[in-house]
């Protein structure tokens, strides 16, 4: 309970860094006045915009005022949507969480079970196969991926949507694009796991009990190469969550990844923000969620 | 048997037959009488009070009507919900509204809505509508139902082209539900009526069968964000949307080898350029400037632009007000490519073995932004100039390095005409009351608020005539080019993109 309300703690901390560290980074480059107005604003236009949101104000006071209200929850009014931050986040979240989780799915599915085989049959030509099929997911980047998925699928064979969200194909190219390099680094993290894992002391007693190969497989080897994996998942949601800014981008899916873009591109200050302190809560979140499920896994760590 | 028609058993079994056949062909027809658009981004309001971005305005088209219209394809203004208008003094507007003209929810537009919609739009807080006019209009009144009377402080002569962009909405819908609530439900007189908004993912109209200009073609337009350029061509290929905007240039030649697309362009209402740093040596003076000018080989550089782009040698495209009447004059004053005249201009200007200049641009902000400052700096290297180019992120370039005049020595830009005039011109970049950082001169700007004050259209096409005359031969620009704006769509449908790059459906008819 203690190391819980601890990791409570370090997350608000780690909130408040990242949200300082954008707050500041975002203001040093680019000026939401000048980039909303019109080619042809003057000078005058610009400063009364700027000084209508609060921009002339010197940083820290600018800080102090985003921070009282972000504690009550509110992000700002977005300049270019007209809309509250939070909700425009909110709306867009359970798109980029269903994405983020069927690309994960799609990884784990794809990535363990070849983990495994591959470190079982090592040296094998399946073992070779899909040590290269790993690599590739992991070096190709995710937006060729992405528009090489949608000419075969979507242009060539007509099989699946291009772009945009609704009924579940829509997820299956995505996901797939999202998930693939995530799945190329969890396989090669099970295989060799697994394969320490297979020549512990305790795995050549379980076979010379004459347990069956799918038993010490399944009871011995593969709960205790789990623990590296998982934390690497775990980690993974955070990375799945950045890089769902280009899968969203290339795929017209409405998710916090594209309307963050957007809003970086226009420096629309609070929906940035918004979406910041929202990647921050989730990744912090999902490392928690990782660490009690250790507890699931592995019977001696206690909190 | 005389007017008796004897039907045989045959017929009768075949008539309904046929007639329901019939029935279910025309309505197969009908429902696909729909349009699926990919645009690059959502709306940001359905208030057509609130923003100005392309797609915005592209969108609240559909759903509201104008006092005045553009011509498709001359730009040239024509009645909308006003049938005529009078000016008199030179600053008062009388417009005449449409009869019978009704709202989506049934009600007829009446003057007191015309005067409404331009209070509310004068409000602040509706900055990139109202910004332009607010210091203009002096008032807006009903004289009765179907008349409305609009008095300028003083005479603006390219006012009406600013009415394009300004829409009428139903006053009373609007007081009783609220601006939220309307931005949410919007109403209009437009053609097509508001369906739905799913943010992010699409936008449905269906089309207003008592538009006073008759039912749309089109009987329902669903609109896409799709900002990835190549996921809006496999969207058309994959036969998920039909019309899409923004087509890349490298894209082109395979939409034209599909028989079931069709590839459309249009000149648009934008040109490109470099501005000089006119206030500080060494493009302080013109002779300088005119150097970099007749130091360029366009037709060597323009290719980049795979046959889209064109040459812009003076800041005015056809489609801009008094064009034909000054163009002819001014064609043997622009400066052609002409390396050794430019190396005279440098010597003449005190830089006989050349000079080390600065050229700053954007990345990925316009085609071939850095390509062409590249191409522009190796131009100019013939002629002794060495030009180191510097490339920076949009937001960052335009509101660090070229806003406010921070431009070291030629910076890249490009200027949108929505006015169709050349007012917008100087305002934008030349009116020292205005936006104009790099360039003014007393004689430039006595012409440009001369030009405001003249509706005479004779007189007035003839001022700017001497103004894009002091403009060519004073270069404070290097003006450069211009882009098609290049869209495919199914082959069946038939559209012809505007000038104005918007998108009307109500345009739009199918090729049976």
């Amino acid at each position: 309970m203690i190391y819980l309300l601890h990791r409570l703690a370090h997350t608000v901390v780690i909130l408040f860094g990242v949200t300082l560290l954008v707050f500041i980074l975002i203001r040093l480059s680019g000026d939401p006045a000048a980039l909303y107005l019109p080619e042809g604003a003057t000078e005058v236009q610009i400063a009364a915009l700027r000084e209508r949101l609060g921009l002339e104000q010197p940083l820290h006071v600018q800080y102090g005022s985003f921070v009282s209200r972000m504690v009550r929850g509110d992000f700002g009014i977005s300049l270019w949507h007209r809309r509250p931050a939070l909700d425009l986040v909110l709306e867009r979240l359970p798109a980029t969480i269903e994405l983020t989780l069927v690309s994960l799915l799609f990884a784990m599915v794809i990535a363990v079970p070849a983990g495994v085989f591959s470190a079982v049959w090592r040296n094998s030509a399946f073992d070779a196969a899909a040590r290269i099929v790993a690599l590739l997911g992991l070096s190709i980047p995710n937006f060729w991926l992405g528009i090489m998925l949608i000419l075969v699928f979507s242009v060539n064979l007509r099989l699946l949507p291009a772009f945009g969200r609704g009924d579940a194909t829509h997820l299956i190219l995505p996901g797939i694009a999202l998930g693939s390099a995530a799945a190329g680094t969890i396989m090669r993290l099970v295989r060799s796991n697994v394969l320490e894992t297979m020549h512990l002391d305790y795995v050549r007693t379980a076979r010379a009990k004459g347990l069956p190969e799918y038993m010490i497989l399944s009871k011995h080897v593969l709960r205790n190469s789990a623990i590296p994996a998982l934390t690497f998942t775990g980690l993974q949601l955070g990375y799945l969550l950045s890089g769902s800014i280009v899968t969203e981008t290339v795929f017209g899916y409405p998710g916090v990844g594209r309307l963050a873009v957007q809003a970086i591109n226009n420096r629309d200050f609070a929906v940035v923000q918004a979406f910041v302190a929202f990647a921050a809560i989730i990744f912090a979140l999902a490392n928690m969620l990782v660490d009690l499920l250790y507890t699931l896994l592995d019977p001696r760590i206690r909190y | 048997m005389h007017g008796t028609c004897i039907t045989t058993r045959r017929q009768r079994v075949l008539r309904p037959t046929v007639s329901i056949a019939l029935a279910l062909l025309l309505t197969v027809a009908w429902a696909q009488r729909e349009v699926t658009v990919a645009i690059t981004s959502d709306p940001l309001s359905m208030d057509p009070h609130v923003a100005a971005t392309t797609q915005t305005v592209t969108t609240v088209n559909h759903i509201f009507d104008n006092l005045v219209q553009r011509h498709p394809v001359t730009m040239a203004i024509v009645p909308n919900l006003a049938t005529s208008w009078e000016i008199s003094e030179d600053r008062i507007y009388v417009f005449t509204l449409r009869e019978d003209v009704r709202f989506h929810n049934g009600q007829v537009l009446t003057a007191e809505d015309v005067v409404f919609s331009f209070d509310r739009m004068l409000q602040p807080g509706f900055e990139s509508m109202g910004n332009y006019v607010r210091p203009i209009i002096e008032s807006v009144v009903a004289l009765d139902e179907l008349t409305v009377q609009i008095t300028l402080h003083a005479p603006y002569a390219p006012f009406l082209n600013r009415l394009p962009t300004f829409y009428i909405v139903p006053a009373a819908y609007v007081q009783e539900v609220g601006d939220d609530a309307f931005a949410r439900a919007p109403i209009g007189t437009g053609p097509f009526r508001f369906v739905e908004w799913v943010h992010g993912e699409y936008w449905t109209f269906e089309a207003f069968e008592d538009h006073w200009a008759g039912e749309p073609e089109v009987k329902r337009a669903t609109f896409r964000p799709i900002p990835e350029a190549s996921t809006r061509i496999a969207a058309l290929l994959s036969g998920a949307v039909d019309i899409i905007e923004q087509v890349n240039l490298v894209d082109i030649p395979r939409l034209e080898a599909d028989p079931s697309i069709r590839v459309e362009a249009t000149n648009d209402n934008r040109f490109y350029f470099y501005a000089f740093q006119s206030s500080r040596p060494p493009f302080d003076d013109p002779r300088v400037r005119l150097a970099v000018a007749h130091a360029i080989d366009w037709d060597e550089i323009l290719w980049i632009f795979e046959g889209y782009g064109f040459r812009v040698a003076a800041p005015g495209l056809q489609t801009d007000f008094g064009y034909s009447a000054y163009i002819d004059d001014l064609e043997p004053l622009l400066p052609a490519y002409d390396p050794e005249r430019a190396r005279e201009l440098l010597a003449e200007a005190g830089y006989p073995d050349g000079l080390s200049i600065t050229i700053e641009a954007p990345r990925g902000q316009w085609p071939k932004d850095a390509e062409l400052a590249q191409a522009v700096a190796s131009e100019l290297a013939r002629v002794g100039i060495d030009a180191e180019v510097r490339v920076s992120e949009y937001a960052v370039y335009l509101t660090d390095v070229y806003r406010g005049g921070r431009i070291e020595h030629m910076g890249f830009f490009t200027m949108g005409n929505p006015l169709f005039d050349p007012d917008h011109l100087f305002t934008v970049h030349f009116d020292p009351d205005g936006g104009g950082a790099y360039y003014n001169s007393p004689e430039l700007t006595a012409l440009g608020k001369r030009a405001r004050l003249v509706t005479n259209p004779d007189e007035r096409a003839a001022i700017y005539g001497e103004m894009m005359r002091y403009l060519v031969v004073n270069q404070p620009y290097l003006w450069t080019h211009g882009l098609q704006q290049v869209y495919a769509m199914r082959s069946d449908i038939d559209w012809r993109p505007r000038p104005d790059i918007r998108m009307f459906m109500e345009e739009v008819s199918f090729r049976d």
